[in-house]
């Protein structure tokens, strides 16, 4: 039998997932122009997701197949899981240079004297990212929404 | 009240629910690399004390968008049976009281 309270993990590791998917993206955002972080532009960063199998308490735990679906005549091996943050990455590295001569930053010497290291953040990119994200956001509150009013359906029931 | 209504509309409301972490799970995911959405369908399975057989099937929205507005719409859906069959239940509850309360006099 399926634990009634798994919707309701799923949809909340969703909307963690998305948080920090909006957390790295308003970091990129931050950093569109940073010239240097560290001597080295700023680069892009972007998340990457992957599926979690939930504990009882709703934290991702690791090969745990306790959630899968067993329905009187209708069982199916299938266990739902949430998302969880796998990494976050750079993008791969590109430079871009943009002169300005009086910046601190400018290379004194060299082939590229006068020019600064620009980041690689899109904004324009990164503004449909959150979008997206703040999209996912909702649908894992709609989720959450659903879950709970069939409780709220289920608890109806019990006061017949 | 038969049994056979009990069974049905307790079993449709346990499909539902299952279903409702089958979704959830499609939304969490939407965004995930190598994700396959699922979701559930059921059918008559002609036991009385389990009418149904619910089976998950793949699937294919057109991405991370579409698989979101997928999962989206299945929720209401969803949610939409939930509440009829519970309000089905409440009904035939009710109605087990009265015909109780009946045969008590």
């Amino acid at each position: 039998m399926i634990d009634p309270s798994l919707a309701f993990d799923i949809a909340a590791s969703g909307m963690t997932a998305q948080r920090a998917n909006m957390d790295v993206i308003a970091q990129n955002l931050a950093n569109a122009d940073s010239a240097t972080v560290a001597g080295a532009p700023y680069r892009t960063q972007s998340v990457v997701f992957e599926p979690a199998t939930l504990n009882d308490d709703g934290n991702a735990a690791d090969g745990a197949d306790e959630f899968a679906v067993d329905l009187d005549g209708g069982a199916f091996d299938y266990a739902p899981q949430g998302v969880r943050l796998a990494d976050v990455v750079d993008a791969p590295a590109t430079e871009q240079y943009r002169y300005d001569p009086s910046n601190p930053l400018a290379a004194r010497s060299g082939p590229r004297q006068g020019f600064v290291m620009e980041s690689d953040v899109d904004p324009i990119g990164q503004m449909i990212g959150l979008i997206s994200a703040g999209r996912a956001y909702d649908a894992d509150v709609a989720a959450l929404q659903g879950a709970k009013q069939m409780d709220v359906e289920a608890d109806d029931i019990d006061r017949q | 009240m038969s049994q056979f209504g009990f069974a049905a509309v307790e079993q449709g409301l346990r499909i539902e629910r299952a279903r409702a972490a089958v979704l959830a799970a499609d939304t969490a995911n939407a965004s995930t690399p190598g994700f396959i959405a699922k979701d559930v369908v059921t059918s008559l399975s002609g036991d009385a004390d389990a009418p149904f057989s619910a089976r998950l099937h793949e699937i294919s929205a057109g991405g991370s968008a579409g698989t979101l507005e997928y999962a989206m719409a299945a929720t209401a859906k969803n949610a939409v049976t939930y509440r009829a069959l519970a309000g089905q239940e409440r009904a035939m509850l009710r109605e087990f009281k009265v015909v109780a309360e009946e045969a008590g006099r």
